[in-house]
């Protein structure tokens, strides 16, 4: 069974070079950021990170997926991470009839969307594998359906609707991120 | 939209599946998940896309599987922690798609679903979709 690890990292003021030295050494001595409590507890409500880097790389049968941002990163964001690094183990055929495995390109798109609009408020979207390998980022609650469709890095667009109050039909997201954020607020209550 | 050109001369309909008859499609659990607003696990709709490698989206009929006197597991076999959702032949042809037999040596009730499926067509396949075999808990 192929191995997927995430390692999250909050850089403050560190050159590149500082991080790319760093980089190796975080997945090597570091393979399980999210069980460490204290690094969970420290992100609880603070703002959306901004990333700095994503990092997608095979070693053998394991995936590793470094996340480098200039904030602490929510629970929220670290777990939708992990669903998205968790898609990238997915062999080719793996819904029963011939679906692709997930492409890595359009696994860090997904992660920096997550980045952009997943406020710690929210709750985590359902992320889901396209036969294309594509990712869609689904969230069905608060009386919305909000669905998020990543076909390449440059093919991503989005549907929302409210019962009773209407919705943004399949839109290029390019153009209409606030109308995305819009509609993401209305799950998150705010 | 119509049918397809190429859906109609490569995968045309069989009009003689009645329009009740039930079409099961496998979900694999990644394409599961529990929705609030349902208050109930539903199907994406990235469950109801075509196949990568260009056929049509891939069902199985139920009346045959039931006609052989057999079960509808014996389509899961394999296939463990999957789920099978149900539409009928009528309301995949609603949606300006081909209902075309193509029995395979190991499954005689494999059938093809062809024609376009933009996103609201796979949204539409997911929201009318019922379980005949609904996910593990």
């Amino acid at each position: 069974m192929p191995e997927t690890k995430i390692v999250g990292e909050n850089e403050y003021g560190l050159s590149d070079a500082a991080i790319l030295s760093e980089r190796w050494l975080s997945a090597t001595t570091l393979p399980d950021v999210l069980a460490r409590p204290a690094v969970i507890t420290a992100a609880v409500e603070q703002p959306s990170p901004v990333l700095r880097r994503v990092v997608i790389r095979k070693q053998g049968p394991a995936v590793f997926v470094e996340v480098y941002a200039n904030r602490p990163m929510s629970p929220t964001f670290l777990k939708s991470v992990e669903a998205v690094a968790d898609l990238l183990s997915l062999p080719p055929g793996w819904n029963s009839y011939s679906a692709s495995s997930i492409d890595h390109e359009n696994a860090r798109q997904a992660i920096r969307l997550l980045a952009e609009f997943l406020k710690p408020s929210m709750l985590p979207p359902s992320v889901v594998p396209t036969v294309r390998g594509g990712i869609q980022l689904e969230w069905h609650a608060r009386g919305v359906n909000v669905e998020i469709y990543i076909e390449s890095p440059n093919a991503v667009s989005f549907f929302a609707e409210e019962a009773g109050i209407g919705k943004s039909p399949d839109v290029p997201l390019s153009g209409h991120e606030r109308e995305l954020s819009s509609w993401l607020e209305r799950i998150s209550g705010k | 939209m119509g049918i397809p050109e190429d859906c109609a001369k490569n995968f045309p309909n069989d009009p003689t599946i009645a329009g009740g008859v039930a079409l099961l499609r496998r979900v694999p659990p990644k394409h599961f998940y529990f929705d609030e607003n349902l208050g109930r696990l539903r199907p994406s709709s990235a469950a109801f896309e075509d196949d990568q490698d260009g056929d049509p989206m891939s069902v199985y009929r139920r009346d045959i599987i039931e006609a052989e006197g057999d079960n509808i597991r014996r389509i899961m076999v394999g296939h463990e922690g999957y789920a099978l959702a149900s539409l009928t032949a009528g309301q995949i042809r609603s949606r300006d798609q081909t209902v075309h037999p193509d029995p395979l040596p190991e499954e005689s009730s494999h059938t093809q679903v062809c024609g376009s499926k933009p996103k609201s067509t796979c949204r539409w396949f997911a929201a009318q979709s019922e379980w005949a075999i609904p996910p593990q808990a």
